[in-house]
């Protein structure tokens, strides 16, 4: 039976690892090709909660304002309006209780996947050994045993996206924010990533929220999926996916995923209206 | 063979060749101003045998070491700031700018009214020469840096003292070195230019020497001993280079 809910999700207020978007907008001032003079309203009065240990995915087009949300619950980038509190508390900045997941890696060009893995672990001031005995345990948990000397340059894509993921658990964060990081990947590096990222976080159930442009990686990873419309940025669509896990390509087929995926479709379609 | 004599190779063998068509040419010419390149290499032997090359060397070398050293301070401090700062390029930036479009020289009798003929001079003009390339190219290399990187290392708490140590100038490093490579060949250039209007001593007081006396293998010892320095220094520098960006690019 297809089980398909739109709901409120209940989060317990200041647990940890909880996240709340109150009214959250982000303008972005006026461009060249804006010639009314009004500001570019990437996010229009947000809300979202998280609860802890939840796999949120967002979709949407590109400009509704999904990347901006993250940044925002990473502290990288400050809303014009609205609070966001993470763990009860409200975000000015950057924390070590959240930790980003970028789209290109971000690695360090000149320092090792040992020493890319650690370096949140550097700016902490851990000592050396303990820092690279961590990453090392890392290393192996995101299946990068045997490359702990190769630098980002030596790696494929996928595999600089592991040492990616690896960095940012190691600071031990309570929620992973990941900014669309498989999306340069082929196809068939992208499917083993969705399955390794399903793993890992399976063994550490971090609350997560996961932006991306495919409507099927949000359903095969997530709890629930958000969907936004652009004009401005906001939500149109919540959707709880209660596939079983771990969910295998047959998961796929399944009539249920289809509902989900037809009910994403139809939504994005309906609010098709934005820059595409 | 290790990699880097069989790429060395290649150089070694356009010098040799340039060495002998040197000591043919010079041979066939007959020329005055123009000694094979055997008589030279002689003349070196000689001037070292006579001790009037070392002190000369010696004197260059100081006053090159010192001056770079101030060079790479400065410029370094100058151009980290002014790429990180819009109000350092407005600030600097035509003073930077004038350095490396105004020909060095026509300052150098301020610097003697200002510092006499002296060691200092020889030192400032040095300066003068070096600085302002190794600030603009830290500059550029500052600027080019990666944002993503930046991102990355304050969604990781970092401070601006991490991430300018630890992101930025690592990121700009490789460019950074270029400017010092240029910066050591101008600030060769400047001492030699420094010694031949001081001349209170270096290699540039010997040319001057040789070249009043019409001695042009007097002069080719001294600038082919002025070029060893320079490649010696510009290796030194490339050396430090390959320590500091030793990863795979």
């Amino acid at each position: 039976m297809t089980a398909i809910t739109s709901t409120a999700i209940a989060t317990e207020p200041g647990a940890r690892g909880t996240i709340e978007a109150q009214g959250i907008s982000k303008y972005f001032a006026r461009t060249a090709n804006r010639a009314d003079g009004q500001p570019f309203v990437a996010l229009g009065k947000m809300d979202l909660k998280v609860a802890a240990h939840e796999f949120v995915s967002i979709v949407g087009p590109s400009g509704c304002g999904k990347t901006t949300f993250l940044r925002i619950v990473a502290g990288l980038t400050k809303p014009d309006d609205g609070v966001i509190r993470v763990g009860g508390d409200e975000v000015h900045g950057p924390g070590r209780d959240r930790a980003v997941v970028f789209q290109d890696a971000a690695l360090l060009p000149w320092l090792d996947v040992i020493d890319n893995i650690a370096f949140g672990l550097k700016l902490a001031g851990v000592r050396r050994s303990e820092r690279v005995e961590r990453a090392a345990s890392l290393a192996q948990l995101v299946g990068l045993g045997g490359f702990e000397k190769a630098f980002p340059r030596q790696l494929s894509g996928g595999m600089r996206q592991r040492a990616g993921i690896a960095r940012a658990l190691a600071v031990d964060p309570e929620i992973l924010l990941m900014d669309e990081p498989f999306s340069s990947l082929d196809e068939i590096t992208r499917r083993n990533m969705q399955d390794e990222l399903l793993r890992i976080w399976s063994a550490s159930r971090k609350t997560a929220i996961f932006v991306t442009h495919s409507v099927d990686e949000a359903i095969i990873l997530s709890d629930r999926v958000i969907v936004m419309a652009t004009g401005p940025g906001r939500v149109v669509d919540e959707i709880t996916v209660d596939l079983p896990r771990p969910r295998s390509v047959s998961a796929e087929s399944s009539g249920q995923f289809m509902a989900i995926r037809n009910r994403i479709w139809e939504t994005l379609d309906s609010v098709r209206t934005g820059p595409s | 063979m290790p990699q880097t004599i069989r790429r060395g190779l290649p150089t070694v063998a356009s010098i040799l060749v340039g060495l002998v068509v040197w000591e043919i040419v010079g041979r066939l010419a007959d020329a005055d101003w123009l000694p094979p390149a055997s008589d030279v290499f002689a003349r070196v032997g000689l001037l070292w045998q006579d001790g009037l090359l070392q002190p000369a060397v010696g004197a260059s070398l100081r006053t090159l070491l010192i001056g770079y050293a101030i060079s790479v301070v400065l410029g370094l401090a100058l151009g980290t700031w002014m790429g990180m700062s819009e109000r350092a390029v407005w600030a600097f930036g035509p003073y930077v700018d004038a350095g490396l479009l105004t020909p060095v020289v026509i300052v150098v009798p301020i610097f003697l009214v200002i510092l006499g003929i002296s060691e200092a001079t020889l030192i400032g003009i040095v300066v003068l020469f070096a600085t302002f390339v190794i600030a603009s190219t830290t500059r550029i290399a500052i600027e080019s840096t990666d944002a993503a990187l930046r991102q990355m290392a304050i969604s990781l708490c970092a401070t601006r003292r991490q991430i300018l140590t630890q992101v930025t100038l690592r990121d700009a490093a490789p460019m950074i070195f270029s400017g010092l490579r240029l910066g050591m060949s101008r600030a060769v250039k400047g001492m030699i230019v420094g010694e031949v209007v001081v001349t209170i001593g270096g290699l540039g007081q010997l040319e001057t020497a040789f070249a009043t006396r019409f001695d042009a293998t007097g002069s080719w010892a001294v600038t082919g001993v002025v070029l060893l320095i320079a490649l010696i220094a510009s290796l030194l520098v490339q050396a430090v280079d390959g320590l500091v960006n030793a990863w795979p690019r």
